[in-house]
């Protein structure tokens, strides 16, 4: 197969929208989901779920899944598959929308230009006025309905708890304690939503999961040493798929950069069988998703800069709080007395520091008058040391 | 001629076209690859570009959306040309297959007003009606709409937002989040760019943003000082296309180029300027004024101070001395100064037989602060106690010194005591403060 075939058709497989058939290592969060709803729609009783986990950790993947088992299940044991309504609440305005938005979806004619209110919800959503089938409402990123008094959020949980309700409520969000925290009134009118927790991957599972994303290749791409790096690096990390997915998309480029150069006939080479992604290119990969490229640019910084933030670097390693502007001049001068360089007028040197707070390198807070302001280092005193100590001049100032 | 005065004026002040030195030519690389792979393999991604202002980020993404260069007759680029211009075919094709919508960090404030704007550009774009009372949901189910149908035609959807750190530090990132999201879906062919000057833009994103976002980062560097000679070369130099009239006089123009470009004034200029901040578009701006002296008259090259030289050339005496002791003040590491401690400076420090009265120095002083060569620092608009308000000054020691030598009427004294080693002593400082409170 034609080498760049071969690494598109790898790339497609590690993007994130090509998701599996089988989700790997999710089974047992996902049968606890199942279970709970199957529970609910054969008893035909409402129910309340809160699905928490970090991000990256296949919280919306399993919905999706479920949203499929279910109504087919449903079929096949018989009964009315329930209507789902899915919301994501970073597309609302205002935490009150989640009522109409969820009547619409339910909905699909209704009328668009008329805002819904709770009361109509609880109605739509009610046995004994009418409803003929359950509803599954899934509302994704919930920590946007947050308000300071928590009434949307109390009305929602409500609508799962009244006797006729026929709402399955599954919320979905970061925070472990959202419901203990923001919800403590909960227990007083019965509403206890099973938690389900999906925690971070191991490097076990991540290993898995890539495994599984690659086996549809004809030829083996990457070497499994690369593969367990990212894996154990990742999991070490956040336990973010998404991050290993983009990893190895990283390494994949990077592999595909250096062969392209190696090769003098780029089109007619084909993927040999000793050809792989090696470890160095994940390690590098990593790297890069890891870390700022925070060295390369002081490298790259003007002289006069990397004067500025070396003596930035020396001041703030004595002192752990903000320093004002004109501290950091005075150890500016001091510098330059020392080097024998001449050093720039105030104005100059405002102009530097501005400079690289813009880059994000000091942080440079606001003050009536320029030398009252507060300035912070915002990056390692090591990243900078490392940096400069290649360069002659700095290497006998820096601390 | 007026081809080759439409090139360079193009060349120097449009950014789309000015040319980009070596080191950036593989970010380039890897940014068509990028939208290659979006555009022709229907591949989502998302980049982050970084890098200080006036560096290649914004004519990197702004180089890629150039749809015709229909200005300029192609065939006359050599290989020093622009990338652009390399790909231009492809670049046609890819007009055919890919809509672009571009975003400011800067002026559209919220989330709202830029999704708006999406919507507006789209619509535009592709002759729809736009409506203004269209609310935030809206817009996005439009948006989502629109990428659907591009992925069944095979249109790609490139969005470029321009400071992203600045839509990073909006309370609730909805706009990131919903457009990342989009990404993930694969009905959708897209590509989101941003563009930053802010290293750790990256890390302002929440962490269900950065999650989505795909940590590609491209980053932009400043030239190393060796490659800015070449730069200037290549900005400067005409192509010269032997079959033309007027080959000889843009040869001639051109041995005029690379002679001033090895003029040692020119030399250190440049390194002067690299020292304080070396991005392409200070470095051109900066030195412009000096290739048109050099053009102008190739025989001498008189000088001409700027407007900051010639106002200290004609100042009085007593307003030079003025000067020179905040110098000396600021020397001494002196935080704030007033006009009390600037006369007591100007007493104890400059022995001489002529001295003034403190009124005429506070008229030279008011006429300092009239030619805004000095200024007030605490941001006040008016205060009764003129005395002892902290001042600073509003040029820089080279230009004051510089203004020294070209002053006609500047004693040779008063340039040995600018030079003069100023010492932060302990004495001075106490009879400061007790000055001072003396005067209060």
């Amino acid at each position: 197969m034609d080498f760049s075939a071969h690494i598109l058709a790898a790339k497609t497989a590690l993007h994130l929208s090509a998701v599996p058939e089988a989700i790997l290592c999710r089974s047992e969060q996902i049968d606890r989901i199942i279970k709970f709803s199957k529970d609910c729609l054969l008893e035909r009783r409402p129910g309340s779920l809160y699905v928490c986990g970090c991000p990256g950790t296949g919280k919306s993947l399993a919905m999706e899944k479920l949203k499929g088992l279910l109504s087919q299940w449903a079929v096949e044991a018989g009964i009315l598959p329930p209507d789902v309504a899915s919301v994501n609440c970073t597309t609302l305005t205002d935490a009150t929308q989640i009522y109409s938005r969820i009547y619409h979806s339910l909905q699909p004619g209704a009328d668009d230009d008329r805002s819904v209110g709770y009361q109509q919800l609880k109605k739509l959503l009610s046995f004994n006025r009418g409803a003929k089938k359950m509803q599954l409402l899934i509302i994704d990123e919930m920590d946007y309905l947050i308000t300071r008094e928590q009434t949307v959020l109390y009305e929602l949980f409500q609508l799962s708890v009244l006797k006729d309700s026929s709402c399955i409520l599954i919320g979905i969000a970061n925070a472990i304690d959202l419901t203990e925290r923001f919800l403590p009134r909960l227990r007083t009118f019965s509403c206890n939503p099973e938690v389900i927790t999906f925690p971070a991957y191991t490097k076990d599972q991540i290993f898995a999961v890539l495994l599984q994303r690659l086996s549809s290749l004809s030829v083996a791409t990457f070497h499994p040493a690369a593969l367990e790096l990212c894996a154990r690096r990742v999991s070490a990390a956040s336990g973010d798929m998404r991050k290993a997915l983009y990893a190895c998309r990283t390494a994949l480029d990077l592999f595909e950069a250096e062969n392209k150069s190696k090769s003098t006939e780029p089109e007619a080479t084909c993927l040999q069988r000793d050809q792989f992604v090696q470890v160095d290119h994940m390690a590098r990969a990593l790297a890069k998703v890891f870390r700022s490229p925070v060295i390369e640019t002081i490298q790259a910084l003007p002289k006069h800069s990397q004067m500025v933030l070396c003596s930035a670097a020396n001041l703030f390693r004595k002192r752990k709080r903000d320093a004002p502007l004109g501290e950091l001049n005075k150890q500016y001068l001091g510098f330059c007395k020392t080097t024998g360089m001449r050093p720039v007028s105030s104005q100059e040197f405002s102009g530097i520091c501005q400079l690289i707070a813009d880059q994000g390198l000091l942080g440079l807070g606001t003050a009536r008058e320029d030398r009252l302001r507060k300035t912070k280092l915002q990056v390692d005193h090591d990243d900078v040391v490392f940096a400069l100590q290649g360069v002659r001049f700095f290497r006998n100032s820096l601390l | 001629m007026d081809a080759a005065m439409q090139i360079l004026r193009c060349r120097l002040y449009d950014p789309r076209a000015s040319p980009v030195f070596a080191s950036a030519e593989e970010n380039r690389r890897k940014l068509y690859d990028l939208f290659r792979h979006t555009i022709c393999q229907a591949c989502n991604n998302s980049a982050l570009l970084l890098g200080p202002r006036g560096c290649a980020p914004n004519v990197g993404a702004r180089a890629r959306f150039e749809r015709n260069p229909g200005d300029f007759s192609g065939s006359n680029f050599d290989r020093r040309e622009d990338l652009l211009f390399v790909i231009s075919p492809l670049k046609l094709l890819f007009c055919c297959f890919r809509s672009q919508v571009r975003l400011n960090g800067l002026l559209h404030a919220d989330d709202r007003s830029a999704l708006k704007e999406i919507a507006k550009q789209l619509c535009v774009e592709h002759e729809l009606e736009f409506s203004k009372a269209a609310s935030f949901e809206e817009n996005l189910r439009f948006l989502t709409v629109i990428l659907e149908q591009f992925s069944l035609s095979h249109k790609a959807l490139v969005l470029v937002l321009d400071e992203f750190d600045l839509f990073a530090q909006k309370p609730k990132q909805s706009l990131l989040y919903n457009l990342l999201d989009l990404l993930q879906s694969p009905s959708s062919q897209a590509a989101v760019i941003g563009i930053s000057c802010r290293l750790d833009a990256d890390q302002l994103l929440e962490k269900r943003v950065r999650s989505r976002f795909s940590q590609r980062k491209i980053l932009f560097l400043p030239p190393p000082s060796e490659e800015i000679t070449r730069f200037l070369e290549a900005v400067l130099v005409i192509p010269v296309d032997s079959s033309a009239n007027l080959a000889q006089h843009a040869n001639a123009f051109n041995a005029k180029i690379s002679a001033w470009l090895q003029m040692e004034t020119t030399k250190e200029l440049v390194n002067k300027l690299a020292a304080l901040d070396s991005s392409p578009r200070n470095i051109i701006d900066s030195v412009f004024r000096n290739l048109l002296d050099y053009l102008k008259n190739t025989k001498s090259t008189t000088p001409k101070h700027p407007p900051t030289i010639c106002a200290l050339a004609d100042l009085s005496v007593l307003e030079l001395f003025l000067l020179t002791s905040m110098k000396r003040l600021e020397n001494k590491e002196r935080d704030t100064y007033t006009f009390n401690s600037v006369f007591k400076e100007y007493q104890d420090g400059y022995k001489s037989s002529d001295s003034y009265s403190k009124k005429a120095a506070y008229k030279a002083f008011e006429h300092l602060l009239e030619r805004e060569l000095i200024g007030y620092s605490d941001g006040r608009a008016v205060s009764t106690l003129s005395h002892l308000r902290p001042v600073k000054m509003l040029i820089s020691f080279e230009e004051l010194e510089q203004g020294l030598e070209a002053s006609p009427i500047c004693p040779a004294t008063l340039r040995q005591w600018y030079s003069q080693p100023g010492d932060l002593s302990m004495f001075s400082l106490i009879t400061f403060s007790w000055n001072v409170s003396a005067e209060a």
